[in-house]
């Protein structure tokens, strides 16, 4: 163990990440003013810009950001397959060991490395050798006997669901299984940090579920932290705590999951989360006029952000817009035990004139609102 | 065919396989170290030396572009060196050996080179040595290509050590030389021929069959 100066991390900005699970085990990273450019024939390529942030032991942390924004840089950095070119990360295991990953020797990185397992988009197993001789690489490499590594073997297939596929070689898997074996291998030294890069990218939506209820089932269990990269959104939503997005390598926006996802902040997260958030049903689009004529009403988006203390009153939204609201058109999603979404309501009951009036009474509700136009035509 | 000249043709075959299987044993011996250290000192490989690793490829390709009947007569010197003779089969092992090493190591190396760059970098992020790497990695998932690999250098080292047979050597191609075309004795000919295509055969199926059993992708 190098038990390096840096035991006083930087705090971060992990307050909110609120964790039920016992962490036993989770290792906690840190990524300090981390920046890592490429020398390349056409110039330099900075992948990574003053990151800073950390991921709390137990915590499901998930990376999102568009292609080549520098997700598998970063995550590449925690285990050491990449060198910061400035910065440090610094990573600390269970027992309060601390290293600082860019100048470890090459047997401290081994060692370090028997504590973080990791799992590839594309699986990366061992075509030559069976699903048992896979899941045991790890042990053997680390000098286990074949009596232990039988042993944990055994344990960890059962855990992934795949006892019966022991003796099978990886061809002969479908790509969730294969996964399952990636998982179980790089369970099989009891890390404390799983890094995922990509995982389930290339599964199919239901394979994906299933993962990802392994993930949480695993974090759950053994209170291992998770760092999660993907650009599947629906991943992230349904099992992260916190997510950082990154853009052109930087971190542009951090938080827990039902606030960046409720209320991005960002261009950038809005981009990512909702290609087409300010797009409306066509025929809708096609009945809203910017300005009111003689027989409109007033159309009120409504959004719910999730910040909002109890579930959304619709009792207290009619009442300020009157009974004869209609509802146009609504999405409502909960994340984290947050209720978040968007509600078009358009109210005939509101004079155009009133409408601005109407719109502040609502925003005291506390709904996000705002007037995006007037339909007309019967409702 | 008579009975002496019989005894001459099975001593003949018994040579080749000799020369053949010992020259084979010694290039799987030399030839596969030096495919790994080709691949491993190459750019990104995990032993990464850009400098060695193009001399030793240029070394490779000297030996690799001398045609093997100048090698035979070039490396005379050396083999009197290390066996103390220039004629007989184990004077002749030596050339083959040195031809056939080189031969080996690329068409190895090129197995080594399409083991998936993810499974070395999966071995990493577990922990792996690099020499763990090489054999936990590199090895398996390469075997079967590098079967495959040794099978066309155990051929064409069956071929090179007829014309070895021709500067006396011993072997097939010496018996094939002396009787066939010096003596004009046909029945001799043919039966070399028949004989070195069955060898070769053999050795391919074999090879076939063992590279197909180790090949799970
Ligand atoms: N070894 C390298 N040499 C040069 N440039 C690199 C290298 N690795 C990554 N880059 C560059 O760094 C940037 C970030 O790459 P990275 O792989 O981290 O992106 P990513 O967010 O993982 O993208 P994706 O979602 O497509 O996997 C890219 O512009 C890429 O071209
Ligand atoms: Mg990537």
């Amino acid at each position: 163990m190098t038990n390096s100066a840096a035991t006083s991390l930087p705090a971060g900005d992990a307050g909110e990440a609120a964790r039920t699970a016992p962490a036993q085990r989770g290792g906690r990273v840190t990524f300090d003013d981390v920046g890592r450019t490429f020398e390349t024939p056409d110039g330099q390529v900075c992948a990574l810009r003053e990151v800073g942030f950390t991921v709390e032991p137990g915590e499901i942390f998930g990376i999102i950001g568009r292609s080549g924004a520098g997700k598998s840089t970063l995550i590449r950095t925690v285990n050491g397959l990449e060198r910061p070119t400035s910065g440090k990360v610094l990573v600390e295991d269970a027992r309060g060991g601390v290293f600082d990953v860019g100048s470890l020797t090459v047997n401290e990185l081994t060692l370090l490395r028997r504590d973080i397992g990791m799992i590839f988009q594309h699986f990366n197993l061992l075509s030559s050798k069976t699903v048992e001789r896979n899941v045991g690489l790890p042990l053997r490499l680390a000098g286990a006997s074949r009596a232990d590594e039988a042993r944990r073997v055994t344990e960890l297939l059962a855990l992934v669901g795949l006892s019966d596929k022991r003796g099978r070689y990886p061809r002969e898997l479908s790509g969730g299984q294969k996964q399952r074996v990636g998982i179980a291998r790089a369970l099989a030294r009891d890390p404390g940090i799983l890094l995922c890069d990509e995982a389930t990218s290339a599964l199919d939506p239901e394979t994906t579920l299933s993962i990802l209820a392994l993930l949480k089932d695993i974090n759950r269990r053994l209170g291992l932290t998770i760092i999660l990269i993907t650009h599947e959104m629906e991943a992230i939503r349904q099992i992260s705590d916190r997510v950082a997005v990154i853009e052109k390598g930087r971190i542009v926006e951090i938080g827990p999951v039902w606030k960046v996802f409720g209320d991005p902040q960002q261009p950038a997260t809005r981009a990512l989360l909702t290609p087409h958030a300010n797009e409306l049903p066509d025929d809708l689009a096609g009945r809203i006029a910017p300005l009111p004529s003689s027989d409109s009403a007033p159309v009120f988006d409504i959004i719910y952000t999730g910040a909002e203390t109890g579930e959304p009153n619709l009792g207290a939204v009619f009442d300020v817009l009157g009974h004869d609201a209609r509802l146009l058109h609504g999405t409502l999603d909960r994340i984290q035990g947050h209720a978040q979404g968007r509600l078009l309501v358009a109210a005939p009951a509101v004079p155009a004139h009133e409408a601005t009036h109407v719109l502040a009474l609502l925003k005291k509700l506390p709904p996000r609102a705002e007037i995006i136009g007037y339909v007309s035509g019967s409702l | 065919m008579s009975a002496a000249l019989f005894n001459l043709f099975l001593d003949a075959i018994w040579e080749t396989l000799l020369m053949v299987g010992v020259s084979g044993l010694v290039t799987l011996a030399l030839g596969g170290p030096l495919a790994v250290v080709l691949v491993t000192t190459a750019p990104g490989g995990v032993f990464e030396a850009k400098g060695f690793n193009r001399a030793l490829g240029a070394v490779v390709n000297a030996f690799r572009s001398t045609p093997f009947i100048i090698l035979l007569v070039a490396l005379i010197p050396f083999t009197r060196l290390i066996v103390g003779t220039t004629i007989g089969i184990w004077a002749a092992i030596v050339p083959l050996s040195i031809a056939a090493i080189p031969f080996f190591a690329r068409i190895a190396e090129v197995s080594f080179r399409e083991v998936d760059r993810g499974l070395i970098e999966a071995a990493q992020a577990m922990g792996a040595s690099r020499l763990q790497i090489i054999w936990n990695v590199l090895v398996p998932e390469a075997l079967p290509g590098i079967v495959a690999g040794f099978t066309i250098t155990l051929v064409s080292l069956i071929s090179s050590s007829a014309m070895a047979g021709a500067v006396g050597a011993g072997g097939l191609g010496d018996l094939a030389i002396r009787y066939g075309y010096q003596r004009f004795e046909t029945t001799v000919m043919v039966a070399v021929i028949v004989v070195l295509i069955a060898i070769v055969m053999a050795v391919q199926m074999t090879g076939d069959y063992f590279a197909y059993r180790l090949n799970k992708r």
